[in-house]
């Protein structure tokens, strides 16, 4: 395996300067500023409550920053709504699962193409010629690339909600990827998987990231540490609102500060393996 | 087509693909969600290609060539172009451990060793530098193997552009190289599962590979329409049997499912003709039918309760072998037009004309599932070292505790120790590099199976176990603990 950090960061795609937000006397980022360079994976730890889940909130327009500015492809995103940012290649996943139960698999990744449909609702309807080649493409898009790569061929039409919870995750990271997104946001995308989903899900990072086919910039938030430092290019630590160190994954981890406030000084570092 | 001394299977892949063209599948592979077929002019193309293209890399007559991964076209091809290239062909099991793999790629002294994507690719490079005879891994899965640099690594894309070269400058070569071949030449080398011991090759010759699809097809006949799908490991002699000993032979049509875990799904979708399993898939039918039934509510359980009552009290007509009148007969319709058939699809069962089970024994209840239901199912006896199977079940001579009665052209004989001897074409010609096992195994022509049994007042074959595990009780009667 080639290591994935000598891979060479390019211009950036996405800034975040000098971000603020407080929910009434609690600040939970004050004054945060990143740079995520083009064909990255870019790490965000820190402990819980720091503000990490609030800074990708941030990002996707969930939430809108008191203070502070966000660019993504040098454009200002500060006021555009959550649906406008997907639609420039702002995708994500959910800490806790957020997919359509009743729906089958292969409906809850249909929607994330969605913005991909040219056809309006009158085509829809009467469903011929342009229309039907049209979901044909995307069909087979959302089949040669996405199901194909995440391996859930055997639970295509079964509905989301019957799956277990490493595949639900699986299946959200589908529904990211039909967005075909520029930037993949992935918040805590290990949490509650066992060893092998783990091993599965670092893997489809990897090939989102490196494969010719996507080259997709990851923002990763994640308390695995040993999957951070081998995936990351880089690392950026929170803790409560506050940037500590943003670095390469060595640097990180000899960072006194961040020892101190995350990952403790008598193991280095929690992982599972 | 007859089969003879001098047919190989080889020559019989040539003559197939001739015939059939572009006017016939030959196999399918369900892909991204869809069935797409491979024409035998295709599935000739291919095989030719890696043909050339192994003998490109420097393989000459007599190498060993291994294959792993899961059941999928290429898999196929690379069996057959290692034939076609005079090369004996090897399978190892999917989920082979390391220590497996690296003793059967060394104790065989592999040549070439086709994986399927990574993960294959990853057991091969572990073991590697400790068998020195391997010269190259050959993959097909493009999937994660971005990184992978080593020269010993080929993809079979290159193989297959190396065998077009060859063919430009030597277009007669395949032709040739597939005349060459003797029935009696060796054409795979097949480990048995060594579970108490180190594994044994068994090495199969065209000839006893051959015998074994004619003398199967002479009693239960295939046809050239007919679908067999294929997703028991091929390492697995009753695979071997089905895909290429008969399904040469006869030409239906081989599918290979999407993926492991949608086997059971797609064998639906397809319906194939003729089955063949181990006791355990049909096990997991019956208890499928059960959660099923369970869950379902009272008028279909009613409906399932009294169409099983039915279908029952007809195979046990059928088993006494006693006549079935009318009023029986017209109830089994009803039965089957209400519940059976519905039941059948679900299953994947609709159209089997065959459904044998062997390698290990299974239980009278679930026989008779699957006979009310119409289903033809039947016990197997056989093994490795006689290319498949040597005593099978007859259509409508069908007995719970037997394995049935000798296929065409095979003999059997219980030894005063009650140990089972066959002797057929199909007896396997030596164990590989392990002449005391030979000389154990073979003798004169009968193959001594290890296996104890004795034959019944019918003629049927009855077996208890391996001799080394079945018991004698105190009155002198043998008997089978497990």
């Amino acid at each position: 395996m080639v290591n994935s950090n000598e891979t060479q960061a390019q211009d950036v795609l996405l800034e975040l300067d000098d971000i603020h937000m407080s929910f009434g006397k609690v600040q939970a980022l004050a004054g945060v500023s990143l740079k995520i360079r083009e064909g990255e994976i870019h790490s965000v730890i820190g402990p819980n409550g720091a503000g990490k889940t609030v800074m990708l909130n941030c990002i996707n327009g969930l939430y809108r920053p008191q203070q502070g500015n966000i660019y993504f492809n040098k454009e200002k995103i500060n006021n555009l709504k959550p649906y406008k940012r997907a639609m420039l290649g702002i995708a994500r996943t959910f800490q806790k699962v957020e997919v359509f139960g009743g729906m089958t698999v292969l409906d809850n990744i249909r929607l994330g193409r969605h913005i991909h449909y040219r056809s309006g609702i009158v085509a829809g309807t009467w469903y011929r010629g342009k229309t039907a080649r049209e979901e044909v493409r995307h069909r087979s898009f959302i089949e040669e690339e996405i199901i194909d790569l995440l391996e859930i061929e055997h639970i295509r039409n079964k509905p989301v909600g019957m799956l277990p919870y490493g595949l639900q995750k699986r299946v959200e990271l589908g529904r990211a990827l039909a967005l075909e997104p520029k930037i993949l946001i992935l918040d805590e995308p290990l949490a509650g998987l066992n060893l092998e989903e783990v091993e599965d899900m670092a893997r489809f990072i990897l090939d989102i990231n490196e494969e010719e086919r996507w080259r997709v910039t990851c923002l990763l938030v994640e308390h695995d540490m040993g999957v951070v430092m081998d995936l990351s290019d880089r690392v950026f630590v929170l803790n409560f609102g506050n940037m500590i160190i943003d670095g390469v994954p060595e640097e990180v981890q000899n960072n006194p500060e961040v020892i101190k406030a995350y990952l403790g000084e008598e193991d280095l570092y929690a992982t599972r393996r | 087509m007859e089969i003879t001394k001098d047919l190989t299977i080889p020559k019989l892949f040539y003559e197939k693909a001739k015939k059939y063209g572009k006017n016939k599948v030959a196999m399918r592979e369900k892909e991204f969600g869809i069935w797409l077929p491979i024409t035998w002019h295709d599935y000739f193309e291919n095989v030719k290609y890696i043909t050339l293209g192994l003998i490109s890399l420097g393989l000459t007559d007599g190498d060993k060539v291994s294959m792993i991964g899961d059941n999928r076209p290429e898999g196929l091809w690379a069996e057959m172009a290692a034939i076609c290239a005079r090369g004996i062909g090897v399978w190892l099991f999917q989920d082979s451990l390391i220590e497996e793999v690296k003793y059967i790629i060394d104790h065989s002294d592999t040549k070439f060793l086709f994986g399927e994507g990574q993960e294959e690719v990853d057991k091969a490079i572990s073991i590697f530098n400790e068998c020195p005879k391997l010269e190259k891994i050959i993959w097909d899965n493009p999937k994660g193997m971005r990184n992978y640099d080593q020269d010993f690594l080929i993809s079979l894309t290159e193989v297959q552009q190396l065998g077009r070269k060859l063919d430009q400058e030597k277009p007669e070569l395949f032709e040739e190289l597939v005349s060459k071949g003797h029935g009696d030449e060796v054409a795979l080398l097949f480990y048995t599962s060594g579970t108490t011991a180190l594994p044994k090759g068994a090495l199969l010759s065209h000839y006893n590979m051959l015998t074994m699809g004619r003398n199967l097809m002479a009693i239960d006949p295939c046809y050239e329409n007919d679908d067999y799908a294929s997703y028991l490991p091929f390492a697995w002699i009753g695979e071997q049997m089905m895909s290429v000993s008969c399904g040469l032979q006869i030409g239906y049509t081989i599918n290979f499912p999407e993926d492991p875990e949608t086997a059971q799904e797609n064998i639906r979708e397809i319906g194939p003709h003729v089955m063949f399993a181990p006791p355990r898939m049909y096990e997991q039918m019956t208890r499928t039918v059960q959660v099923k039934y369970l869950d379902a509510s009272w008028i279909k359980r009613k409906c399932y309760e009294l169409s099983t009552k039915i279908g029952y009290h007809v195979a046990d007509l059928k088993f006494e072998k006693k006549p079935i009148p009318w009023y029986w007969k017209l109830l089994e319709w009803l039965a089957y037009i209400g519940v059976q058939m519905k039941l059948k699809d679900h299953l994947g069962l609709s159209r089997v004309r065959n459904a044998y089970t062997g390698g290990a024994a299974m239980g009278p209840d679930h026989f008779r599932f699957f006979h009310s239901m119409g289903v033809n199912l039947k016990q197997i006896y056989g093994q490795t070292e006689i290319a498949g199977i040597s005593v099978v079940h007859r259509s409508g001579d069908i007995k719970f505790d037997t394995v049935g009665i000798p296929l065409p052209e095979t003999e059997i004989k219980i030894t005063e120790e009650g140990e089972i001897l066959s002797k057929s074409p199909s007896v396997f010609l030596g164990y590989y590099k392990n002449p005391e096992a030979t000389a154990e195994t073979l003798q004169g022509d009968w193959l001594y199976s290890g296996d104890r049994g004795f034959i019944d007042e019918d003629g049927h074959l009855v077996v208890f176990d391996r001799t080394k595990d079945v018991m004698t009780l105190s009155d002198g009667k043998p008997f089978a603990p497990q």
